[in-house]
């Protein structure tokens, strides 16, 4: 049975895509993983690795067929909204009930096939989406994604978590202190490291959640296609460890 | 809704359900479309226009497109004011396809169902397959052949 992890976070652009996008990728090199985009709002999975065009489907089964975008040989299956519409730019006021079910048919009625992994990236928030998430797969697990103090962020999303019973396998601090050409950037007058929102300050305050670690601002980010995480920042190690 | 505009508009729906199942059933090759999306099942959708609260049951099952009545479990439902039932099928088929995901994606049609998602999707594919067969009808004419 597969593992599914959800990247979750209370507050919308703390970095979940971007954790979820690389942690996929990092899982596919060496497993069957499917990659499912549950912010039906904002679905910016498919853009991220390029993909276009149309989700398919099954005749005989019913079922919708996920998209593949290779990893090495290695096909990982990849969902979202934006190939359900064909068209990632198009704006959406769904009600719940809809949202349920397009969701329900994300994870019960699309073919992924014999998967080791499943990630969801969600929106911000930890409402329709994560309810039913929550529902469909009551043993799924999560990664806080969050910026420097946002204390009260994390509370909510953990206080949500230890309600549903939901696993927290660690959390990631983004946009924690900052990072140039492979070191720190750091301050002329104080000597220190550049941090416009701070930096390490989730450790101290949770200290029975594994901490993942941080990643800083960091152009070098998004200078690939997709956006890479760089390996020197340790997350994506420490994730890989949580989760396997 | 003022009691006559509803009453208009239930008669309409009426007519013009007739008018689509005359139509279908004559004019569609309604056994190669079963073929092609692989729809033999005979699953009853049930279209519910909320606004003037008319429900109608309808499937495909051997090449006919039937209307049933006193449907317990329809397998579908389709939630949709009754304006775009009637104006629908005016429209080119890439207007009607971009009319019904626009209307979806701002919650005025709902679909729900165990394989809701996956039979929209294939019912817009069917809408791209038909494109020169479909009707392009106007009201005046649903009423004249009623």
């Amino acid at each position: 049975m597969a593992k599914s992890i959800m990247c979750l976070s209370s507050k919308g652009g703390v970095g979940k895509t971007l954790v979820g996008v690389n942690l996929a990728l990092a899982l596919a090199k060496t497993h069957r993983v499917a990659l499912i985009d549950l912010d039906i709002d904002s679905s910016n999975v498919g853009g991220l690795l390029g993909l276009e065009g149309d989700i398919d489907i099954d005749l005989e089964k019913r079922k919708m067929i996920p998209r593949d975008y290779m990893v090495g040989e290695n096909a990982m299956k990849v969902f979202a909204m934006s190939l359900y519409l064909q068209k990632a730019d198009q704006g959406i006021t769904m009600p719940d009930s809809q949202r349920r079910q397009f969701i329900r048919e994300a994870i019960l009625n699309t073919e992924y096939g014999e998967l080791e992994f499943k990630i969801f990236d969600m929106p911000g928030g930890t409402s329709v989406e994560f309810l039913s998430l929550a529902t469909y797969i009551p043993d799924c697990s999560a990664i806080i994604v969050t910026q420097p103090n946002q204390s009260e962020d994390v509370n909510r999303t953990v206080d949500v978590c230890n309600h549903y019973k939901i696993k927290i396998l660690g959390i990631v601090e983004n946009m924690s202190g900052s990072w140039m050409h492979g070191a720190p950037v750091m301050c002329q007058h104080c000597n220190e490291e550049f941090a416009p929102f701070g930096k390490n300050t989730v450790p101290e305050k949770y200290p029975n959640i594994p901490f993942f670690g941080r990643i800083p601002l960091c152009e070098e980010i998004f200078e690939t296609h997709p956006p890479t995480i760089p390996n020197e920042f340790g997350v994506l190690e420490n994730i890989l460890k949580a989760v396997q | 809704m003022d009691t006559d505009i509803l009453k208009k508009r239930i008669s309409f729906a009426g007519k013009l359900t007739k008018f689509f199942y005359n139509y279908f059933n004559s004019k569609l090759d309604l056994k190669k479309l079963q073929e092609t999306y692989k729809a033999d099942k005979g699953r009853i959708t049930r279209l519910d226009l909320t606004d003037i609260n008319v429900s109608i049951h309808f499937r495909l099952k051997n090449g006919k497109f039937e209307i049933l009545k006193n449907v317990n479990k329809p397998d579908n439902i389709i939630l949709a004011p009754s304006d775009m039932y009637f104006s629908l099928f005016e429209k080119e088929h890439d207007a009607i396809i971009q009319e019904m995901m626009t209307r979806w994606r701002f919650g005025e049609i709902s679909f729900f169902g165990e394989t809701a998602m996956a039979d929209f999707k294939l019912f817009i594919k069917a809408i791209k397959d038909l494109k020169d067969s479909l009707p392009k009808i106007k009201q005046e004419a649903v009423l004249q052949s009623a």
